[in-house]
């Protein structure tokens, strides 16, 4: 699991094992790096499959576990701090409480609220062939020199549920087994274009759009993938790009917002996948 | 009979008879134990839990499946099928009615097996909640918690179970 973290700066990032029937290795990273000295309150809430991870009340990662979590059962277990698996880390642990869980607590947002991450985000399998359309209203700039998300697919590995930052492509993809995003919307960096980013085959690819947005402006987007052929519309304007890696068959999550990724400053409605 | 074995590789084993089997318990101490060192053992028992604390510091734990066998029996130095080229004193057995880590908080800094509580029942539906403060990077994966059954690598080990580590820097 240490081969992954090229892409996420790797201090004090949390990571949760959640055993399942088929696999007792099942993992959830934080997207937040803790930082020394500073106390956070985490909270973990599993509810069937789900898998919630808390940072100072504010939901930082989810997974959706492949299997059914081993617990309820299986008889007592024992409570290690910490355990002998691995040096105790340098921290101090307060106040633990576990206590059923009759619900869970978080609440997927509004349809037509701004963009948050992991404002909704929902398991489905991504074939090789698929369209996606919604409306995208621009509210404003995001200081970020980095990528803005708008919709991201996330693939799950079989085993590990992980997602990973995505790499620019000014870098190298040193871990190819394991880039996790499958298809991106962001907003290019330093622009109000709509970039889609597509990974496949150890590959990054790119369709641009060139309608730059307007602050206020609702515009209609649709991607189109029929296996290698893409054509990414903007209010009727078409980018058409023949992928060097025809998009195969995954099983992913569905994010709107990317949860790494910074959200545009953008209300998404009327999302509709259609798959095959 | 020890120079068959390297120093670093002699390790205690703490062995319980049970309804469920004539041989658990713990299968290996933390601690190795080096040839001509004197070194402090206690085993605490109390109904299924057992701990092993090597000078004075708990080593390992184990949680037996089944009910310990209480009878009437003989205490001897060793077993008379291993005897083992040691030399054993004093030797106290006495009874207690906790164990020594009964009386340790949950809260504080962590170390190694610092806090444990037996006979957790995990629900189906469960939110876990802390508060952690980390005060330093370490390298490699550091642990902070489990729950689980056995040891981490017995094929129980994470049941119901959540291990939370820190990934460092690399």
């Amino acid at each position: 699991m240490l081969c992954v973290v090229v892409y996420i700066h790797p201090t004090g990032v949390v990571i949760i094992f959640i055993a399942t029937v088929e696999d007792r290795f099942e993992m959830l990273y934080s997207k937040t790096m803790l930082t020394p000295a500073t106390e956070t309150q985490i909270r973990v809430e599993v509810y069937g499959r789900d898998v919630y991870l808390f940072l100072n009340n504010t939901l930082d990662g989810y997974v959706q576990t492949l299997s059914d979590p081993i617990a309820g059962s299986v008889g007592p277990a024992s409570l290690f701090l910490a355990d002998t698996c691995n040096p105790p880390a340098n921290a101090v642990l307060k106040s633990i409480a576990m206590q059923p869980l009759s619900s869970p607590s978080y609440v997927q947002q509004e349809r037509d609220a701004p963009l948050v991450p992991l404002g909704y985000f929902n398991k489905t399998i991504l074939p090789e062939n698929y369209s996606m359309s919604f409306s995208l209203t621009y509210l404003g700039a995001v200081s970020s020199q980095d990528y803005v998300s708008i919709v991201s697919f996330r693939r799950i590995f079989v085993g590990h549920s992980i997602y990973e930052k995505l790499p620019g492509e000014d870098k190298t993809i040193s871990n190819s087994t394991l880039i996790p995003l499958v298809v991106g919307l962001f907003m290019n960096p330093n622009t109000t274009k709509i970039r889609t980013l597509f990974y496949e085959n150890d590959s990054l690819e790119r369709v641009d759009t060139w309608k730059t947005l307007q602050v206020g402006q609702t515009v209609q987007v649709s991607l189109s993938v029929r296996a290698s052929h893409v054509t990414l519309t903007v209010d009727g304007a078409d980018s058409t790009v023949d992928l060097w890696n025809a998009p195969q068959q995954h099983d992913v999550m569905v994010y709107f917002s990317d949860p790494v990724y910074t959200a545009a400053s953008a209300k998404l409605t009327n999302f509709r996948l259609t798959l095959g | 009979m020890a120079a068959e074995y390297p120093a670093a590789q002699l390790r205690l084993r703490v062995r319980v008879a049970t309804t469920e089997d004539v041989d658990e318990g713990i299968d290996n101490s933390y601690a190795t134990f080096g040839i001509g060192c004197t070194t402090k053992v206690r085993v605490e028992v109390i109904g299924q839990e057992v701990y092993l604390y090597t000078n004075g510091t708990l080593d390992s734990f184990a949680l037996l499946a089944g009910t310990r066998k209480e009878n009437t029996t003989y205490l001897g130095d060793a077993s008379p099928y291993y005897p083992s080229s040691s030399q054993l004193s004093p030797l106290i057995l006495k009874q207690i009615t906790t164990s020594t880590m009964a009386a340790k908080s949950p809260n504080g800094p962590l170390s190694r097996l610092g806090y444990i509580r037996p006979q957790v029942s995990i629900p189906k539906n469960f939110s876990l909640s802390f508060a952690l403060a980390f005060t330093d990077y370490s390298p490699g994966l550091t642990n902070v918690l489990r729950y689980g059954q056995g040891t981490i690598d017995s094929p129980s080990g994470r049941l119901a179970g959540i291990v939370i580590v820190y990934r460092n820097p690399t």
